[in-house]
């Protein structure tokens, strides 16, 4: 064990206890005191790849300009709690800059290296008790370090604590007791304080199970260092110190990375649980959510490369760290993000889809009113049709009764005159009537509708993969301009509603032989990406089968892609493909 | 307030929670003995104000609880948490081990225990 200065040799076994403290830091530090030579940026930051330390500007702020032994005697003098057997005090600063972000989302983070020393049956003397006795000895190398400002304060969590222990007199079950207590909140210690917990036979198979029940597979060796992980709390255990100091420059390291990312994945939970909550209160989804989600998955995926990532080129530093990051609670964080993200997916999908479903219903509403209406017409008109004709067949009937042409021809008195003349009459007006009606309403009252949602979004076609389709209405209004195009388009209305566009248009093309002429309205988003919703196609003055009006429908669609109204995102070119991408957009329902 | 607590009264009340500790094993190497030497040291160790006025509601406290008189307005104005009373706690107690370099506790978890006992007394409400 190394021998440190000023420390007389004493008879006994030594334990040497090392508390390594990372935390971020509410806002900046001002580093003009602050000590930044080569030597360290070179240890620390050369540990990190070049990738992520280019990615994120990782930075060494600076370092203390006291010489560590100086500081401890410092904050052993201020006599705070914890100070016993201090021999080394550190303190330096580092900022890690979030991929996306600019300087002021930079994580500012504060890094304690505390050496406690002595003899063994002072171990519980040496050790520190939770954040009671840890976060006033880092407020107070931080108030020694950064002079007259003031420490700027801690949050409440998202921090790392690794604790070392090593020492001839040092033991693993020393190692279990140091972590836990270092990290354990007020419920834990009071349960550790309880009656007949301070007999060791009682204490120590408690602290054993809580690291058991726990994180009952994340006792891990690391070579011959004993290493224990709880959340957000690494143990490393061997008797001998200077083995154990060999990996401070790879924990700070580790360390600073933790406590980044951790930051990093907390705030981006935060924001996702805002955005579930303001969505929740509103009723509609508009574009802006959709890009608000592809920010927030941009952000997950870097971060995820980040997590998941190796850490440094250097195979020890990324043994701990994967260690540490499985063990300590990073990549479990991760995965829960990763999960609130699917969930939050989920819950704008399924609100997208209540709104089409609303927006389907009205259609139908509107739909049947219009059927309604228009069988009461046509009643009213079959009402009519027997009125005139009765009320012309008796003025007629009346009048050539007058005329007395069969009374002087058969011989018959003038009320039968007028039965007869009645007889054939009526019959024939109303037959003639009801056929000029016919002829008039009849093209009116036929009519073929189809209403149809549209899949615009992760649309498999065979032979193109997956694609999506985007609605572009200056194309469809240059396309009614033009007379050369494959569709002869006339635009009635281009309605808003909300975050819907409508646009209903006469269309006519040939297919084949066959001249088709339909009226169609296309719905589609109105902000952002301009996605399809549905589409109702109307075949006018004519009853057309279901069947007939999705094949025009198919062929509308094929067309709208050639003419660019319809514009498809993922592949380069749909040419050839275009019935087989508007037979995906039409999803098959029954 | 009434009238201030003596340092008598506190140092009585610290002692008998440092009974209860070591009688009941709560802190490891803390038994009867080592407490006897904590309670002759804390004869020694003064005081600061900021430690007198908090662990003084604590006697205050302790003894309108105990009392014949029930004086519940005065109790209720004066709660206390384990976070008034930590710190404070754990400096003045600092200060009082450090006189006793060889009992072989750490002050944080002998405040921890010693809180908890509070708590289980009803003078602090967890």
């Amino acid at each position: 064990m190394r021998e440190r200065p000023g420390m007389p040799a004493q008879g006994g076994e030594r334990v040497v206890l090392r508390y390594l403290v990372a935390l971020p830091l509410k806002g900046g530090v001002n580093d003009r005191a602050l000590a930044r030579p080569e030597e360290a940026v070179r240890l620390y930051l050369g540990l990190f790849n070049g990738r992520l330390r280019k990615a994120n500007k990782i930075e060494l702020l600076g370092l203390s300009p006291k010489g560590p032994e100086e500081l401890a005697k410092e904050l052993s003098e201020e006599k705070l709690p914890g100070t016993d057997g201090l021999t080394e005090a550190k303190v330096m600063f580092f900022r890690w800059r979030p991929g996306r972000g600019g300087d002021e989302d930079a994580i500012t983070i504060a890094l304690f290296l505390f050496v406690k020393e002595g003899d063994k049956r002072m171990f519980n003397r040496l050790k520190l008790v939770s954040s009671n006795q840890l976060l006033p000895l880092c407020r107070g190398a931080l108030a020694r370090v950064l002079g007259e400002g003031g420490p700027p304060d801690f949050p409440d969590d998202g921090h790392m604590i690794v604790v070392s222990v090593a020492g001839r007199g040092a033991n693993l079950d020393m190692a279990y007791e140091a972590g836990l207590l270092a990290s354990a909140n007020e419920e834990t210690l009071r349960m550790l304080t309880a009656p007949g917990m301070g007999m060791a036979q009682n204490r120590l198979p408690m602290i054993k199970a809580l690291y058991k029940a726990e994180e009952e597979e994340k006792k891990k060796r690391l070579g011959p260092i004993s290493l224990l992980l709880r959340t957000q709390n690494a143990v490393l255990y061997h008797e001998r110190d200077d083995l154990i100091e060999r990996y401070e420059r790879h924990l700070v390291a580790i360390a600073v990375a933790f406590v980044a990312l951790r930051q990093e994945l907390k705030e981006l939970r935060e924001e996702l649980a805002g955005k579930d909550r303001e969505i929740l209160r509103r009723e509609e989804i508009s574009s802006q959510d959709y890009e608000d989600m592809a920010s927030y998955k941009a952000r997950l995926v870097d971060l995820l490369e980040e997590v998941h990532g190796p850490l440094s080129e250097n195979d020890v530093t990324n043994a701990l760290y994967f260690k540490i990051r499985d063990g300590c609670g990073l990549a479990s964080l991760a995965e829960a993000v990763e999960k609130e993200m699917e969930l939050l997916e989920k819950t704008i999908a399924s609100m997208v889809g209540l709104r089409q479903s609303k927006v389907g219903l009205e259609l139908s509403e509107r739909s049947f009113r219009i059927s309604d209406a228009l069988f009461s017409f046509r009643k009213g008109i079959l009402g009519l049709n027997a009125l005139l004709s009765t009320a012309f067949s008796i003025t007629i009937a009346a009048f050539l009764t007058d005329l007395e042409v069969l009374a002087s021809w058969l011989g018959v008195g003038r009320g039968l005159e007028f039965g007869i003349w009645m007889g054939v009459l009526w019959p024939l007006l109303t037959a003639l009537t009801y056929l000029w009606l016919r002829w008039r309403l009849e093209p009116a009252m036929k009519r073929g509708r189809l209403d149809r949602f549209l899949k615009a979004r992760r649309l498999r076609v065979p032979g193109l993969g997956t694609v999506s389709c985007v609605v572009e209405p200056d194309e469809l209004y240059s396309l009614a301009g033009r007379k050369d195009g494959l569709l002869d388009v006339r635009i009635t209305s281009d309605i808003q509603h909300h975050e819907e566009r409508g646009i209903t248009f006469s269309a006519r093309w040939r297919a084949g032989k066959h001249k088709r002429d339909y009226l169609v309205i296309l719905r589609f988003t109105a902000i952002g990406k301009r996605y399809p919703i549905s589409m109702t196609i109307e075949a006018r003055g004519r009853a057309e089968p279901t069947p007939s009006l999705l094949r025009a429908a198919r062929e509308l669609l094929a067309n709208l892609m050639r003419e660019g109204v319809l514009k498809i995102e993922g592949v380069g070119s749909v040419e050839g493909h275009e019935e087989a991408v508007a037979e995906a957009m039409l999803p098959q329902t029954s | 307030m009434g009238t201030p607590v003596a340092d008598e009264d506190i140092r009585a009340l610290l002692s008998h929670y440092l009974d209860r500790v070591a009688k009941e094993s709560r802190v490891s190497g803390f038994g009867p003995k080592e407490a006897e030497q904590l309670k002759e040291a804390m004869r020694e160790v003064e005081m600061t104000d900021g430690e007198r006025e908090w662990l003084g509601r604590l006697v205050e406290r302790k003894k309108a609880l105990s009392g014949l008189t029930l004086d519940l307005a005065r109790v209720k104005n004066v709660v206390l948490r384990p976070a008034d009373i930590h710190a404070h706690l754990e400096a003045y107690m600092g200060r009082v081990l450090a006189k006793c370099p060889d009992i072989p506790v750490n002050a944080g978890e002998l405040c921890v225990a010693m809180v908890d006992v509070m708590i289980e007394e009803g003078i602090i409400r967890a």
